[in-house]
């Protein structure tokens, strides 16, 4: 997630003066979810494009992070990486529960998500700890790249993806698995994802 | 596990792990997998560490304002300072080293000063109609599950004990009086350290709590009792939300 190593030192804090439970541990939750819970629920509203569901995701993470807050020196990545994997992982099992319904076409939310703003990759450049990731993505083929920009940002499997993209289920599977793998070496020269 | 030897397949699954596009029965296995390996819980670490700045892409949604107090309010009661140590190891710790004296200190009152439980019998038996309900020949009577919950002094605060086939919970209650805006609330806890109410209690003297069922299929399953301090009628979210008084594990004698 893209934060400044001063902004990663208060929410790591943060987290361990909620892990503390003491009297000062309410508090500092609440200043943590003030700083991460409107990006956190912009993940979960664009991955889930409802935002009930969103809502419902976010509270139950937002417990289970206080939950296991205390722990969190044990974790081995940033603050808001951490708590956007914790986000995204409940998403996709909400995504994937046998009744969902597909929000997709009656959605008002996802297309007031995709105007008036810039695009992702343009967004990501802004910001410069995430400038790697949108280097070495601009660097991918573009059918890779967007194979993994729609699992990323829809978390859609490599089934879904064949169909949207129109293409045989193997083919998708190589242009995710290849460029992944093209990701992590462009990303090593960057010095990221080398703990 | 058959991918272990197997660095590259390791390293795909993780990625796609991570990115999501790893599913169903495949995603819940690597999960399971995480969980006992460190070394792949630092590879998916890493891919987090990788492709989570994605995320900077995604435009902030201000969540609705209702939706902190429902956060707050549903982790504020262990958040309060007298009740941390519901969840404290340390206590839990130390009274699993003390357990065994515990064990010692029951048998030596149930099987040394019997007079003690006879005299608890006959107060009993004074308000129940038919002592014996239920019955495969053994005496529902004798304490088969004994616990004594004690403040975070180790000072024995509450006696419990019942029967195996008995639905009545025998209790010993040594504490101060409870103020009137306020009434103590019995908690079971599992293996998973789930709390279960299993009703208010009397805190005078000696009483008896009527179970739903019987012993063997309501008691038998928790390893601990707790008390905890809650407004007048009980807890309303079927959770703990006071400060936890004092709680002890549940032994079993037979």
């Amino acid at each position: 997630m893209a934060t400044s190593p001063e902004q990663n030192q208060r929410l790591t804090e943060l987290l361990a003066a909620a892990g503390r439970r003491d009297s000062g541990s309410m508090p500092a939750f609440e200043a943590l979810y003030q700083s991460t819970s409107s990006k956190l629920f912009g993940v979960a509203v664009r991955i889930l494009r409802r935002e009930d569901w969103a809502e419902e995701v976010l509270q139950e993470c937002y417990v289970s992070i206080w939950k296991h807050c205390g722990d969190y020196q044990l974790q081995l990545s940033a603050p808001m990486t951490w708590m956007t994997s914790i986000v995204r992982n409940r998403c996709l099992d909400v995504l994937r529960r046998p009744n969902f319904e597909d929000p997709t076409d009656d959605d008002a939310v996802f297309e007031s998500f995709e105007t008036d703003e810039p695009g992702p990759l343009a967004m990501l450049e802004q910001s410069t700890e995430a400038g790697a990731i949108a280097r070495c993505l601009s660097g991918l083929d573009e059918k890779q790249q967007q194979a993994i920009r729609m699992a990323f940002f829809e978390g859609l499997t490599h089934i879904e993806l064949a169909e949207k993209l129109n293409q045989p289920l193997g083919t998708v599977k190589t242009w995710v698995r290849r460029g992944l793998m093209k990701l992590k070496d462009c990303l090593a020269g960057a010095g990221i994802g080398l703990n | 596990m058959k991918y272990r030897n197997k660095p590259e397949l390791i390293e795909r699954l993780a990625a796609e792990y991570v990115l999501g596009t790893l599913v169903g029965g495949a995603r819940r296995r690597f999960a399971a997998w995480m969980v006992q390996d460190a070394a792949l819980r630092r590879t998916v670490a890493e891919w987090e560490t990788r492709l989570t700045p994605m995320a900077a892409a995604v435009r902030e949604v201000a969540p609705p304002k209702a939706l902190w107090p429902a956060i707050a309010a549903q982790i504020e009661p262990k958040a309060a300072g007298a009740s941390s140590w519901w969840n404290n190891l340390a206590f839990w710790r130390s009274f699993g080293l003390g357990a065994s004296g515990v064990a010692a200190a029951l048998a030596v009152f149930i099987g040394v000063r019997p007079p003690q439980i006879i005299e608890t019998v006959k107060i009993v038996e004074k308000e129940v109609v038919k002592p014996v309900r239920v019955s495969d020949g053994a005496n529902p009577w004798q304490p088969s599950y004994v616990a004594t919950l004690s403040d975070k002094d180790g000072k024995t605060m509450l006696m419990v004990y019942i029967g195996r086939k008995s639905d009545e919970l025998w209790l010993k209650y040594e504490g101060d009086a409870m103020p009137a805006d306020a009434s103590l609330e019995l908690w079971g806890m599992d293996e998973t350290g789930q709390p279960k109410s299993l009703g208010l209690i009397n805190a005078k003297g000696k009483s008896v709590m009527k179970l739903p069922v019987i012993a063997d299929k309501s008691i038998a399953q928790y390893k601990a009792l707790a008390v905890s301090m809650e407004p007048p009628g009980g807890s309303t979210t079927g959770q703990p939300t006071g400060p936890v008084m004092f709680k002890g594990r549940c032994h079993t004698f037979w």
